[in-house]
């Protein structure tokens, strides 16, 4: 126990003061002090420190610092920093106080170190993500929040039930490696893997990521799901389960993401993607497949705050982040274009990127699981096509020449540096993964860069293009039209509601004929019997009299 | 949109991809799999999976494709973007 303040304090002080501060320029400025601060309270603090909270009969650890916490609190850090700092443009209070809970919340859950505490931080993200989408204000993203509340609120709540039974069978919370030997710890699995977008849960990432405002998406990108990933690493390493679950989630969304118009949509669904490879690290549960996923986790964080920054760049100039509406802006947003293909170079792991030093532990690790490993194979060529090749080439090259395209000026300055800021962290880490790897929860053993890795990915890659260019060449390529994808989530967006609507109106049919029918007949009765004022009281008094009397004699029998 | 991809564009891709395949000869690979010391093997699976995956995709698409205001009020997707931010 120490005296450190919990760095999610910093965030939530800062949240309750910023609205107070009049002047939007200041205020902006001010709020990227935080992620500094609030980073500066744990960076140089000692592995183990932990601060405990007597609560009723127990002892929550509301903080534990340990080399798993530390990598993702700073990449968090990183991400809060990048994500006010792209938005130093925003006056809308709502937002900047959303982000810094959402920062905060994230934060604390990951330094958690009981169930009880993950829970509060847990929804704490859930709640104040979602203002993120409401900052929208239109009337399709009010219904896309309440979507995306509607599977965080469930992932919360499974994972209280899971806490509630957790307890009762073992009599503690604290938040450890778990099996799944029991319906508390299933419960609590399904919790994380809603918010992890396992395959069937994913579906409120691809809805409700598009449907934030351009400076939310980037917040958005970044926190969630890799609080997800680090609780799955936490709770269930090693859990055999998350391999084909992660290598499912790394192949299907590729698919949608080739042909899907929404540029922040088809970076959903290669951040989807990109959650497989973790999570199949996590369910390896080999030191260096953790190692991988934590590094691929913190330098996913960087290149795709990266990539959805310069999508949110183009929609801010453009108005549009659709594919069918962009193309030829290499003249007008040369900057944007130079700083998302780093991000889009890194995310495909080029050599001398983040994402190649991250990834190729995990691949590595995955070398027992053939058809796991050729599944992530695979996958790598997906991500290099939606992310690698599409994004940057839709919004800058595309259907359009330059001449064609609209004339607009380049992204503003502040997000020129968020994007430089971030573009620089992936090379460096790319270049110098030593840096990272000496952070890892365990020793790293690993060298990236020996001369057949090099030349394979390189060989992987450039046949990728070179197959790419020839579609495109021979005009196979599918091109981008307005439209959308039906999904998963048509089962409960269209075709529920409509078979229960259908069920519904048979039902009062049913009902109306039913009761019209049943009128019809005692009319027809009542027609067919005396009038009722024809018999005299007395003669009803003395049928009343035999039906008494024959209850009576029945009574006594 | 074929502009872009030139013939010079797809002369020096092919080149890249002609000394690549060239290095992959004198490359010793030490990998616990095997099978991937199969002469091109990094090659082949790139530019299959590739071609592979935009076929599967594009056929998806005619079954999935619909009008972007299938869900009308209740999704983003047939809103003015000009509202944002």
């Amino acid at each position: 126990m120490t005296n450190l303040v919990m760095p999610s304090l910093v965030y939530f002080a800062a949240a309750c003061l910023a609205p107070l501060i009049p002047h939007a320029r200041l205020r902006a400025v001010l709020l990227l002090g935080v992620p500094v601060l609030a980073a500066a309270t744990f960076f140089s603090a000692t592995y183990g420190t932990s601060h405990i909270l007597p609560l009723f009969d127990t002892h929550l650890k509301i903080f534990r610092l340990d080399a798993l916490s530390y990598v993702f609190a700073l990449v968090f850090s990183l991400a809060a920093f990048l994500s006010l700092l792209y938005a130093a443009h925003i006056r809308d209070r709502l937002e900047q106080v959303s982000t810094l809970i959402y920062a905060g919340s994230a934060i604390g859950a990951v330094f958690a170190g009981d169930l009880v505490t993950l829970f509060v931080f847990w929804e704490g993200t859930a709640i104040a993500s979602v203002f993120l989408i409401w900052s929208r204000r239109t009337e399709g993203s009010y219904a896309t929040g309440l979507r995306y509340i509607t599977a965080q609120i469930a992932s919360g709540l499974l994972l209280l039930i899971g806490i509630v039974l957790f307890y009762h069978d073992t009599g503690s919370v604290a938040f450890e490696r778990m099996t799944l030997d029991s319906t508390a710890t299933w419960c609590i699995f399904i919790a994380f893997g809603i918010k992890c977008a396992f395959p069937l849960l994913h579906n409120w990432l691809q809805d409700s990521y598009p449907a934030a405002t351009l400076t939310g998406t980037v917040t958005l990108s970044a926190f969630t799901t890799k609080l997800a990933v680090y609780a799955l690493a936490r709770g269930f390493a090693g859990t055999e389960y998350l391999i084909y679950i992660g290598a499912v989630m790394t192949l299907f969304p590729v698919f949608f993401a080739a042909i899907e118009n929404n540029l922040r949509r088809v970076l959903s669904y290669s951040l989807n993607n990109q959650l497989g490879f973790m999570v199949v690290g996590v369910g390896i549960g080999t030191p260096l497949a953790l190692d991988g996923t934590v590094a691929h986790a913190f330098a996913h964080v960087i290149y795709k705050s990266l990539l959805f920054m310069s999508v949110g760049a183009v929609l801010y100039r453009t108005g549009t982040d659709k594919a069918s509406e962009l193309g030829g802006l290499w003249k007008s947003m040369p900057l944007t274009m130079v700083l998302c293909i780093v991000g889009a170079m890194s995310i495909s792991a080029f050599p001398l990127f983040s994402g190649f030093i991250a990834k190729s532990l995990i691949v590595s690790a995955s070398e027992p699981y053939l058809w796991v490993w050729f599944a992530l194979m695979i996958a790598s060529v997906g991500v290099l096509e939606h992310a690698g090749i599409k994004i940057p080439f839709s919004m800058f090259f595309g259907h359009r020449s330059a001449a064609d395209a609209p004339k607009v000026e380049e992204a503003p300055l502040h997000m020129i540096i968020a994007m430089s800021f971030a573009a620089g962290l992936c090379i460096a880490i790319g270049v110098w993964p030593e840096n990272l790897y000496a952070i890892l929860p365990y020793p790293v053993d690993y060298v990236p860069y020996t001369t057949a890795h090099v030349v394979t990915q390189l060989q992987l890659l450039f046949f990728a293009i070179l197959a790419f260019a020839l579609l495109m060449r021979f005009g196979l390529y599918p091109l981008e039209y307005r439209s959308i994808n039906l999904e998963f989530d048509w089962l409960y967006r269209r075709f529920l509601p409509r078979l229960v609507s259908r069920l519904a109106m048979r039902v009062t049919h049913a009902w109306r004929s039913l009761a019209g029918r049943t009128t019809a007949i005692a009319t027809r009765i009542l027609s067919y019997s005396p009038p009722a004022n024809s018999a005299s009281t007395g003669t009803m008094v003395l049928w009343i009299a035999i039906l008494l009397g024959i209850v009576l004699c029945l009574a006594y029998l | 949109m074929t502009n872009y991809i030139t013939r010079s564009v797809l002369i020096v891709l092919g080149l890249i991809c002609i000394g690549l395949a060239a290095v992959d000869l004198y490359v010793a690979r030490h990998s616990s799999l095997g099978f991937d010391s199969i002469p091109f093997f990094y090659c082949v699976l790139g530019f299959i999976a590739y071609a592979a995956l935009i076929f599967m995709a594009k056929a998806l698409r005619r079954v999935i494709s619909r009008p972007e205001n299938y869900y009308g009020l209740q999704a983003i997707d047939s809103e003015s973007e000009a509202k944002h931010d």
